[in-house]
């Protein structure tokens, strides 16, 4: 029973075009509950696309999303119903400059879970306090670091209750001083159990808390394995070369 | 980010400890003294140029504030007077005023009930003020005060305008005239053009092509034409198209003039709001669940209006000048009737004193909307300005 439950994502054949180009030209892709998984690859190879999709803010040409058993698609109306169950982290954090900190927490939740103002509040310091940055609350995203801002954004997503969460290149527009302080809450996030989908190249972090790692090149994804065989025994050239990059800079 | 670090202890330097008897006035007027010296200096005589200017201004005000002053003060009649006493002394007749200002001020509406347009203007620009307060906006309880208070004070100011109950005497609205008329032609005018060009800029945006074309053709229809041309037509078009049993108030015909025109304006301020948000805004709103509506109307436009006060204060002031330009459609506004005022046979070939004082007026309220529009840029204008 427990071996043949559905993945929460399931991917097939998944193809997004912009003009000419074909950012995704076909995925496959089953996601497990509880899953971590890291999705990395040169620039252009079709990353923060997948992740998009995958929540429908971009709408695919073809294929198919399932999450949970339901298909994910802007023409049937149902993008809309399932992207509050998934939380995104952006690459440039998007948090609401106009709103506090807690505002920014309370919005979509009141807004879309219709909590009560209360249960908003409670459940906006819980992940505040999570995420190491209740002490802020009050502040407008503007008077906090980099790394803050982006812990902000992820406790943000958390307060809808997401049964996955996507990042997009979480650190990379980040001081290097500052990534640490992300990884750590990502890293506590996944030994708690949550489903992720993480677009990085923070090798170390795929390292301690991925189950699979995904290598995508020219929109389709070319490898995947678990880290130990995935940073082992590389046998194929193009994931050497991309490796052998980001480790020299 | 850089870090802020807490002021030192003592806010200024430490100084010399000073006797206090020795400090007496004669050193603080030295002082003050050398201090507007130093000023004079730095910004009237800053080199050549500087001070051939400087002059040049100086020998302008010798010029014409002399007359100004001979002509607004020392040669001006005050009443009683009439107008033979005023040519003979050539400065400003201001007795004039004191005789035509209330009627300038309410045109035809009856004199003896003339308190009861002053009561309501004077009710509706506290209303204004107190609603532009942003302490009261930022608490949910003085936005639901406001939000109470708003509909029976339109229904009060109505009910004093045009009478009817509570024992006052039906006022027609045919004999509403002067300030009211300019204050509701404006005050109106610039609410219901703001909304529609919410909805406007929203819809030039729109992923629907006929939305977006029809409010593209709108806007660049409305700010193609001249607003006279428009009231023109309002006036004097509109009725011959619909049929002879239909009429529409001539001042709603205006009024709806002014709010088609103005909303084509404002929809551009609006756009180019929308223009300067980044995509991620939208991205995030959208990824957190959020419908159209609620993104647009708790994300996107909170941080588009606080980015536009300026542009959009600047077409509030021109619209609220622009209203005088009901004169081409005979209707009594406050320039109409001080153009009234001219043609009095008691005060006949006086244009000047009519002018200036409702220009005075003009020159009030516009002057406070400016300010009140850099109040809010103090307040909002570094939100938003960060991704």
């Amino acid at each position: 029973m427990t071996e043949q439950a559905p993945p929460l994502v399931r991917v097939r054949g998944l193809e997004k075009r912009f003009g000419d180009y074909r950012a995704l030209a076909g995925i496959d892709l089953d996601i497990a509950r509880g899953e971590r998984l890291v999705v990395c690859g040169p620039s252009g190879s079709g990353k923060s696309t997948l992740a998009y999709c995958l929540n429908g803010l971009e709408p695919h040409d073809a294929g198919r999303i399932l999450f949970d058993g339901m298909p994910l698609d802007e023409e049937l109306g149902t993008a809309h119903q399932l992207r509050r169950s998934i939380g995104m982290v952006f690459q440039s954090f998007n948090l609401f400059p106009h709103l506090s900190v807690l505002e920014n927490c309370t919005l979509a939740p009141r807004l879309v879970l219709r909590l009560s103002e209360q249960e908003a509040h409670r459940r906006a310091m819980e992940n505040l306090e999570r995420v190491g940055i209740a002490d802020q609350a009050t502040k407008r995203p503007d008077r906090l670091s980099g790394g803050q801002q982006q812990r902000v954004a992820i406790a943000r997503a958390l307060c809808m209750r997401p049964r996955l969460m996507l990042f997009d290149e979480p650190t990379s527009a980040l001081d290097p001083e500052m990534v640490k302080e992300v990884l750590d809450v990502m890293i506590e996030l996944a030994q708690s159990g949550m489903t992720m989908v993480c677009i990085t190249h923070e090798m170390g972090f795929a390292r301690a808390a991925a189950d699979r790692i995904v290598f995508m090149d020219e929109g389709r994804i070319i490898h995947q394995a678990p880290p130990e065989t995935f940073f082992g025994d590389q046998q194929e050239p193009r994931i050497r070369r991309f490796l052998a990059d980001i480790t020299t800079g | 980010m850089p870090a802020t670090f807490p002021p030192p202890a003592h806010g200024r330097p430490p100084t010399l400890p000073n006797p206090p008897d020795r400090a007496g006035p004669p050193r603080v007027e030295r002082t003050l003294v050398q201090r507007n010296l130093a000023w004079a200096r730095a910004n009237l005589f800053a080199g050549p140029w500087n001070t051939l200017l400087t002059l040049l201004v100086v020998l302008l005000l010798l010029w014409t504030v002399p007359a100004l002053l001979d002509w607004a003060v020392l040669d001006a009649t005050m009443a009683p007077a009439d107008i033979a006493l005023c040519m003979e002394r050539g400065g400003a007749c201001w007795a004039m005023l004191q005789d035509t200002w209330r009627m300038i001020l309410f045109g035809p509406y009856p004199p003896a009930e003339h308190w009861r347009p002053a009561l309501a203007v004077s009710l509706f620009a506290s209303l204004v003020v107190a609603s532009l307060v942003p302490a009261l906006w930022a608490r949910a309880g003085g936005r639901r005060l406001l939000l109470a208070v708003w509909p029976p004070a339109l229904l009060v100011l109505v009910a004093l305008m045009h009478g009817g109950v509570a024992g006052l005497a039906v006022v027609e609205t045919r004999l509403w005239g002067g300030l009211p008329l300019t204050v509701i032609l404006a005050s109106v005018g610039i609410a219901f053009a703001f909304l529609l060009s919410l909805a406007l800029a929203l819809g030039r945006q729109s992923s629907m092509p006929v939305v977006r074309i029809v409010c593209i053709a709108y806007i660049e229809l409305m700010r193609g034409v001249p607003l006279i041309t428009l009231l023109l037509m309002a006036s004097i078009l509109l009725p011959l198209t619909l049929p002879p049993d239909v009429t529409i108030h001539p001042y709603l015909r205006a009024q709806l003039a002014f709010i088609l025109f103005f909303a084509a304006y404002m929809a551009e301020a609006v756009r180019g709001g929308l223009q300067a948000i980044p995509k991620g805004q939208y991205a995030a709103a959208k990824a957190m669940g959020l419908s159209y509506w609620q993104s647009m109307t708790r994300v996107i436009l909170p941080q588009v209006l606080r980015m536009i006060i300026p542009s959009m204060v600047n077409i509030f002031i021109s619209a609220f000048k622009d209203t005088s330009l009901v004169i081409v459609i005979s209707m009594l506004d406050l320039l109409g009737t001080a153009k009234a005022a001219t043609s009095n046979p008691d005060w006949w070939g006086l244009f000047i004193e009519p002018f200036t004082f409702i220009s005075a007026i003009y020159l009030v309220v516009c002057s406070a909307m400016s300010w009140y529009s850099r109040l809010l840029e103090r307040r909002y204008g570094t939100a938003g300005a960060h991704d």
